[in-house]
């Protein structure tokens, strides 16, 4: 697979960071043909001149970076003009129940990186959890869950004492002990901190067969 | 036909119509004259239901209307005509009168289908004949906004009588009406009254009204101060102090 | 290449105009019916797409059947907004059923966001299949949209002045008095006409899922800004205007994202809006009827 094409909802920042600071930056890098792009909206609806542009550029991958709703339309109308990459590679944010509820036929073998899948007993649990009340654990919910947990280490070793007269002696407690973190376990595992406080989270890549979402590969093991 | 007791409409403090009483025989043509303000439209529009009332009854060929909504006073006998016309102007003439045989189908309890879609079979000779009568055949298809003034006076009366009312209220059909249209509206409205319709005409047209009320009541500031005969009425003294503001 | 890619955008753009086209029509047809816009057309166009789609899961039926539920719950759907947000408004306060139904319609988004979660939800094709003729590729789904667009446009133009019905209609949005004088009922006939526009407003809902393949709430704002742009640019009240201009829209979008990209198609369409209302305010033949 020597070539790549991208789709990205233009109006979105993460979506544009990821395929223009990251994906297309790196593609090249690594030397592969980058064939260009295809633009639209964040509630765009009509993808006939986006997915002809794919056609044309007839890349070996196509990288979807968009939400699951754009992401479906685009899937759709590059089905009706039969528009088959080799490798179909979504947006993070994509991997979750919404892209399948919207489409899972055409999501068929997307690949996508993500933060979250019930991989560890930890994961497997609170992802239990979640559908016991009829929720679904993702890399967005999953992600809330573990923000949480680290509220929770803070305070359980800060000494926070939640009373009326302590609270300003509390908020500071809480902010020093957070600062201090330097790593934090999260439910796939221990995520680091850069200098400038970026995560450095594990993550893996998950693919949506026969509608659902397969791990395809785990770096952690 | 038509019998008003106590009937009363107040607007904040200024009682427009005041403990009015009136009986209206079957058959007649029922003046209603006075001064401008005097409160004859509000009367008209008390009884065809487009005004609340503050109290007093309404009571039409025995059965009381008083508190009845507009649409189904008409499909118990009331049509009426306004003082500033009221068509619908971008309806053709024709179409004028299609809709208004709705208080037929109303009252006939007539299906969904023949009442919305198609209408009934007997529409289309009732409405040439209405047409015939108001001097109106040859004007059939024309936007009734771009009638004449008179042909649209003509038109708001065939549309009233579409509705086959027992009691008929024409509200100043003469106004704006030069002689000749005027003698044309007092032969119309003999012949409506001989075709078996009571008529309550209000207008400012002394002759006209003169010449073919059966009896007529005076109103001045909301009250009736005279009835009578057209003869009685012109003798009576408080009717020429309302009028002319002398007595005698 | 590029003459083709341009005629395709066209083709392309005029056949996805087709669903702007059916939403366009309800809001013509209250306009011209009632002088009000009803701000929440769209949102309960979608939600009836939605809850067709639903019951169609639940009970299973083919696809084709989820058009007609649509219709059915769209017309209840009309009637329920004609209770709420006009029935007992003051009418002749031009804001407040404004704002009745802008409070619908941030309702009904609310409760398909309620109900599902927020996710998208595949919608099944009703119509399928690709021609191909030459180098162009048309779309079935949407051929099939722009027919029922045209023939909705024609029933209703039927209705409106072919029947008694819509003769009676008419009379109500020119003389209301009047109309009331020789025995219309102004509320069943307002009623009705809801009831009309929303069936159409849940069979567009339906189409406009099955083509673009999912229903979300996300489609509820632009399909509501095109709405009324079409509904502009087509002459508030005309219904063959309301058709033209949502093919015009939609062929202008595609077009102008052919050549000038996504980011700057709105603009464009933006700036045909602002050149209707300048140059051309009744819209492309306005034939709205007004109260004399």
């Amino acid at each position: 697979m020597k070539s790549i094409f991208g789709g990205v909802e233009e109006d979105f920042a993460h979506s544009r960071a990821t395929w223009y600071a990251v994906m297309k930056e790196v593609a090249a890098k690594e030397g592969f043909e980058v064939k260009g792009e295809a633009k639209w909206l964040l509630n765009d609806t009509n993808f006939t001149n986006q997915a002809r542009e794919a056609r044309r550029a007839a890349a070996d991958i196509m990288v979807i970076s968009a939400h699951p709703f754009t992401t479906c339309g685009m899937l759709k109308e590059m089905a009706r003009q039969g528009v088959a990459p080799k490798l179909l590679v979504g947006l993070t944010s994509s991997s979750s129940l919404e892209t399948l509820q919207g489409c899972a036929k055409e999501a068929e073998a997307i690949i996508i990186p993500t933060s979250f899948a019930p991989v560890t007993p930890e994961a497997q649990a609170a992802a239990d959890n979640a559908a016991k009340f009829n929720g679904s654990l993702d890399l967005h919910s999953a992600a809330a869950y573990e923000n949480v947990m680290i509220l929770k280490q803070v305070i359980e070793s800060e000494g926070i004492m939640a009373k009326p007269d302590t609270l300003q002696d509390d908020r500071n407690k809480i902010r020093a002990g957070l600062a201090k973190l330097q790593q934090t376990t999260g439910l796939l595992g221990v995520t680091k901190r850069t200098p400038d406080r970026e995560a450095i989270k594990p993550f893996l890549f998950v693919h949506a067969k026969a509608g659902k979402w397969e791990v395809l590969h785990n770096p952690l093991n | 036909m038509l019998e008003l007791a106590n009937l009363s409409k107040h607007f904040g403090g200024v009682r427009a119509v005041d403990s009015l009483n009136l009986k209206i025989e079957p058959g007649q043509i029922f003046g209603l004259i006075g001064p401008n303000g005097s409160g004859k439209s509000t009367t008209v529009n008390l009884i065809t239901g487009l005004l609340d009332v503050t109290h007093g009854s309404i009571t039409l060929a025995g059965e009381e209307i008083t508190r009845l909504p507009t649409h189904v006073r008409l499909s118990s006998g009331i049509a009426r005509t306004f003082q500033n016309i009221r068509l619908f102007g971008q309806l053709t003439v024709w179409q004028n009168l299609w809709v208004a045989e709705n208080a037929r189908a109303q009252r006939e309890r007539t299906n969904f289908f023949s009442r919305w879609m198609g209408g009934d079979r007997g529409a289309r000779a009732r409405i040439t004949r209405a047409l015939e009568f108001s001097g109106l055949a040859d004007k059939a298809d024309e936007l009734a906004a771009n009638l004449a003034f008179g042909e649209q006076r003509r038109l708001e009366l065939a549309r009233a009588l579409a509705a086959e009312p027992k009691l008929l209220l024409l509200d100043e059909p003469a106004a704006g009406m030069n002689p000749e249209e005027i003698g044309a509206l007092d032969d119309r409205i003999r012949q409506i009254r001989d075709s078996g319709i009571t008529v309550l005409l209000i207008e400012h047209h002394m002759e006209l009204i003169m010449a073919i009320a059966d009896r007529i009541a005076v109103l001045n500031f909301g009250q009736k101060i005279a009835e009578g005969t057209p003869a009685e009425v012109q003798a009576h003294p408080a009717v020429r102090e309302a009028y002319l503001g002398t007595a005698g | 290449m590029l003459l083709v890619d341009l005629a395709q955008s066209i083709l392309d753009g005029v056949l996805f105009g087709a669903t702007y086209a059916l939403i366009g029509i309800g809001f013509t047809l209250v306009f011209g019916v009632m002088h009000k816009i009803n701000m929440a057309y769209a949102a309960a166009s979608v939600g009836g797409a939605y809850a067709a789609l639903r019951l169609i899961t639940l009970i299973g039926g083919p696809a084709w059947a989820s058009l007609l539920i649509a219709a059915a719950v769209g017309g209840l759907f009309g009637l329920f907004i004609y209770w709420l947000c006009f029935r007992f408004i003051p009418l002749s306060n031009p804001l407040a059923t404004l704002m009745s139904t802008v409070g619908m319609f941030l309702l009904a988004e609310e409760i398909i966001v309620h109900t599902t979660d927020g996710m998208p939800q595949n919608y099944p094709v009703v119509v399928g299949g690709i021609l191909h003729l030459g180098e162009f590729m048309i779309r079935g789904d949407l051929v099939f949209v722009f027919a029922c667009a045209i023939l909705a446009m024609l029933i209703l133009l039927y209705l409106l002045y072919r029947t008694k019905l819509g003769t009676a209609t008419r009379a109500v949005s020119q003389q209301p008095i009047a109309a009331q004088l020789v025995g219309i009922r102004i509320n069943q006939v307002n009623a009705l006409t809801f009831v009309v526009t929303g069936m159409l407003g849940g069979f567009a809902g339906a189409l406009i899922g099955s083509a673009v393949g999912l229903l979300s709430p996300l489609l509820v704002v632009p399909l509501t800004i095109k709405g009324l742009i079409v509904t502009v640019i087509g002459g508030l009240g005309s219904i063959p205007g309301a058709i033209i201009a949502g093919l015009l829209v939609g062929m202008a979008e595609n077009v102008f994202q052919y050549f000038r990209g996504v980011t700057e198609r709105d603009i464009y369409v933006m700036l045909l809006l602002f050149i209707f209302l300048v140059f051309r305010p009744g819209g492309i033949f306005s034939t709205t009827v007004k109260r004399d």
